[in-house]
């Protein structure tokens, strides 16, 4: 079944690397999902529209997202989106606007125990994928940190 | 001379003179508005009530822009209507080319960025309560309309703790336009 996106959005998303896990809803988006949240968006906007972590600041920085999900423990990480037992690991997207300038967060995935990703489109659906890169494009940019914390 | 006196009821009369207006018009209708049939040949194909229908048929007259009208089909065609239906189409057309705009981001700052919606912003006051109905409109999945309503209103009744979380965000919202009357 396709999903409600634009595939022209994800030109590396095919039938065969990925399913559809949940129907679209706009209640929570990717970052949100990543969290393990599914009852509010998470953005640091600055019209204090999305949920965003007391104390961290709010910006839409590389650096405000990695310390967003420090509060639930997730660390930097430098070893790629490997599976690695007792580790669950987190995949930032980013992208630039325009060259020079610093990348802009744009997307988040979560790697499930069965070593495939989990994210949430946007409004659409959320999806399990394999490769964590099939959602790279005009979107979602690429991959441009990894995360990690023990599995609880 | 002698008189007659002869008393009248003036209300019997009035009756009469009604009742006789009223068969002489509607005789006069019913003449008017139905035609003999005209008389078949029977060499004529075709049925011959329809025939006289369409010469009978009025001209369409197509509303064109400054208010003219011409019996010529334009190529374009315009549909008028009042301002606040024109309003709320434009709106709900802005709001869906909105949806296309935006595809498959997550960010709530780049949704609001696109085109379409800072032309709802654009729209003025008027577009709050349209905002507000589509809000209600959409149930327990309500979209992102928090940022053109605090811009358009310049408040912001949502609870601190509430922030994020949609469903309580357009639920404030709500309340808010009933107590200012914008909902409907």
């Amino acid at each position: 079944m396709p999903g409600s996106w634009n595939d022209a959005d994800f030109p590396d998303l095919t039938a065969d690397n990925h399913t559809i896990t949940s129907p679209a809803t706009r209640r929570y988006n990717c970052i949100a999902w990543a969290a393990g949240e599914t009852n509010r968006k998470w953005w640091p906007d600055q019209r204090n529209i999305g949920w965003w972590p007391k104390g961290v600041q709010r910006a839409e920085t590389m650096e405000a997202f990695v310390e967003a999900y420090g509060t639930l423990g997730f660390r930097l990480c430098f070893d790629g989106p490997s599976l690695q037992p007792g580790i669950e690991k987190l995949a930032l997207c980013g992208m630039r606007a325009a060259e020079g300038e610093p990348p802009i967060p744009t997307h988040a995935a979560l790697q499930l125990e069965s070593g495939k990703w989990t994210s949430k489109l946007g409004d659409f659906e959320d999806i399990a994928h394999d490769p964590v890169e099939a959602l790279n494009g005009p979107v979602y940019g690429k991959v441009l940190y990894y995360l990690s914390r023990p599995r609880s | 001379m002698s008189m007659l006196s002869v008393p009248i009821q003036t209300d019997v009369v009035v009756n009469q003179l009604a009742y006789n207006w009223a068969v002489h018009f509607h005789t006069d209708q019913a003449a008017a508005s139905s035609p003999p049939p005209p008389k078949r040949s029977r060499y004529q194909h075709g049925k011959p009530e329809s025939a006289a229908r369409k010469t009978k048929q009025a001209k369409f007259w197509w509303p064109v822009p400054n208010g003219i009208l011409t019996t010529e089909r334009p190529a374009k065609i315009y549909l008028f209507t009042d301002s606040k239906v024109q309003a709320w189409l434009k709106f709900r057309n802005l709001a869906s080319q909105w949806r296309v705009e935006r595809g498959a981001t997550s960010s709530i700052t780049a949704a609001a960025m696109c085109d379409a919606y800072q032309k709802i912003i654009g729209m003025g006051p008027d577009a709050i309560p349209l905002i507000i109905a589509q809000m209600q409109s959409e149930g327990d999945d309500p979209d992102q309309w928090f940022w053109a309503l605090q811009v358009l209103t310049g408040v912001d009744p949502v609870a601190e703790e509430d922030r994020g979380d949609y469903v309580k965000m357009a639920a404030a919202w709500i309340a808010w336009a009933e107590t200012e009357e914008y909902a409907g």
